[in-house]
């Protein structure tokens, strides 16, 4: 597919553009910790490589920074996040063996034991969801979907066009919606036992 | 909520829910901590090496400080010397002289990271760029023929070229919701271990002593790598030489823990499951809690010995 280049290469990599970044602060990433923290989550990293790759994503990011526009944060995050999930999905998770749950990545004091449940059920279904996607419409449905950032934004960090997004994003749509149809047939098919 | 034209009535109240799951998804606070401490000292210390630089030694003490602080804050080795090594990573690119290696170490193992060189970015960033992103974030589904197994050593080359060209690319910056804002200011303000004294610094010969410290590292990593790599090829025996060799050379190694983890699971491997159990003991007693304490844990079960006493309630 000619337009499956998703993220960082899809530009000219030689633009002398490092040279005008900024003096932004790596301190100036940590408000995007969770959103990075989600879009692995979304691209499949494993619960318990969930914290080393979110700290991998801001070091990389943070080495970098000085190529960093102001503005542009979320951009180099995101598309490290999905280089460093890729990365750590090929590795073949030997040691995969926390779940969630030990893990205690849904901590929350405030919700209940069953709203807890509910939203870890809902979190995996969605997970199911977006690993069937192809990967060039799940980046773009994380982005527009669920981090609601406009067709527009997305083709900013993407690096494609707002079309392409458009195009995408509708495509997603409707495999998301087939999943969750999908899901709910299993789920009623399976319920009254 | 908008009404999405695109679901029909009943699978958008499951979207809703799912995506109220979504939002309300977040790292556990001691990871935000902890990554937020790590990229702040990361900004002390690249403004610090802007004129000053430290010592490959300072960089251990950085690091050994920082893996000290997370620990105590109850977030994994791993993660913590990661951190450390991001200072150090971070100081050198202030000073502008790193060609250095980028390094973490994931539930896989450590994965080396070669970082292009901030003094020549761009032709770093041509090397890489342009194959990259070709990632195959969903492997079961027609992985991209483009992606090559060298695309680990690619993959921070460059976060991305392309945003930093992006013109609109500030749209994106006032998303960030005000409560995030805000989280992100609290995490960010200097708390009890935040002291710069952590960080040593002494001006010295900066660029032989980033060479020493960054070919330090990548010996730390290329052993670990190759410890794991002749897990991997289930060959216990050279893991375990790989890692007395490790040990050796490296008695004081950033990655020790790791090693040691690693140790572990090749002692499990060779059968010499004894052993292992009672490296594990010591290895909880001194990293109890964490990732890697999980998977060291998870490795030798059952293991009712140190139920009692190598797995403390978790308290900060």
């Amino acid at each position: 597919m000619g337009d499956t280049t998703v993220a960082a290469g899809a530009r000219a990599p030689d633009q002398p553009d490092a040279c005008l970044a900024s003096a932004l602060a790596p301190e100036a990433l940590v408000p995007h910790l969770p959103f990075v923290w989600r879009v692995l989550r979304g691209l499949g990293v494993p619960a318990a490589d969930l914290d080393d790759a979110t700290q991998r994503v801001f070091m990389i990011v943070a080495s970098k920074i000085a190529q960093v526009r102001p503005g542009s944060e979320r951009a180099y995050l995101f598309t490290t996040a999905t280089r460093v999930a890729s990365w750590i999905r090929r590795q073949g998770q030997r040691l995969d063996l926390v779940d969630d749950a030990e893990l205690g990545l849904h901590e929350d004091p405030e919700p209940g034991p069953d709203e807890r449940a509910d939203r870890r059920r809902a979190l995996a279904l969605l997970e199911e969801i977006l690993a069937r996607l192809p990967e060039e419409l799940r980046l773009v449905f994380i982005l527009c979907e669920l981090e609601e950032l406009t067709a527009p934004e997305a083709a900013d960090v993407l690096a494609i066009p707002s079309g392409t997004v458009a195009s995408r994003l509708r495509r997603a749509r409707q495999s998301v919606s087939d999943h969750i149809q999908r899901a709910r047939l299993r789920a009623r098919r399976g319920a009254p036992r | 909520m908008t009404r999405r034209e695109w679901l029909d009535g009943t699978d958008e109240q499951v979207l809703d829910t799912m995506l109220d799951a979504w939002r309300t998804e977040r790292p556990p606070l001691a990871t935000e901590r902890r990554i937020a401490r790590a990229l702040r000292g990361a900004t002390a210390a690249s403004l610090a090496a802007a004129a000053l630089t430290t010592t490959a030694e300072s960089k251990a003490a950085a690091a050994s400080s920082l893996s000290a602080a997370a620990l105590g804050s109850g977030s994994s080795t791993a993660a913590a010397l990661a951190s450390g090594t991001l200072l150090g990573i971070t100081k050198w690119g202030g000073a502008g002289v790193v060609s250095g290696v980028l390094f973490a170490v994931t539930a896989g193992g450590i994965a080396e990271l070669p970082a292009s060189a901030p003094a020549a970015p761009a032709s770093a960033l041509a090397t890489v760029a342009p194959r990259a992103p070709k990632a195959e974030v969903l492997p079961r589904r027609s992985p991209s023929p483009g992606a090559s197994d060298e695309a680990p050593a690619s993959l921070p080359a460059s976060p991305a070229s392309a945003p930093g060209a992006l013109p609109r690319a500030s749209t994106t910056r006032a998303r960030v919701p005000a409560v995030e804002l805000e989280r992100a200011r609290t995490l960010a303000s200097p708390g009890p271990q935040a002291s710069t004294a952590a960080f040593p610094i002494e001006p010295r010969e900066p660029e032989r002593l980033e060479a020493a410290g960054a070919s330090r590292l990548q010996d730390e990593v290329a052993a670990l790598d190759g410890a794991r790599s002749a897990l991997r090829h289930s060959d216990a025996a050279r893991a375990l030489s790989i890692l007395d060799a490790y040990e050796r050379t490296h008695p004081r190694g950033m990655l020790l823990r790791e090693a040691r983890a690693v140790r572990i699971e090749a002692l499990m491997a060779a059968g010499r499951v004894a052993e292992a159990r009672e490296r594990t003991v010591v290895f909880l007693r001194e990293v109890s809690d964490g990732p890697l304490a999980e998977r060291v844990r998870r490795l030798v079960e059952p293991l009712p010995a140190i139920e009692g006493g190598g797995r403390p309630p978790a308290t900060p």
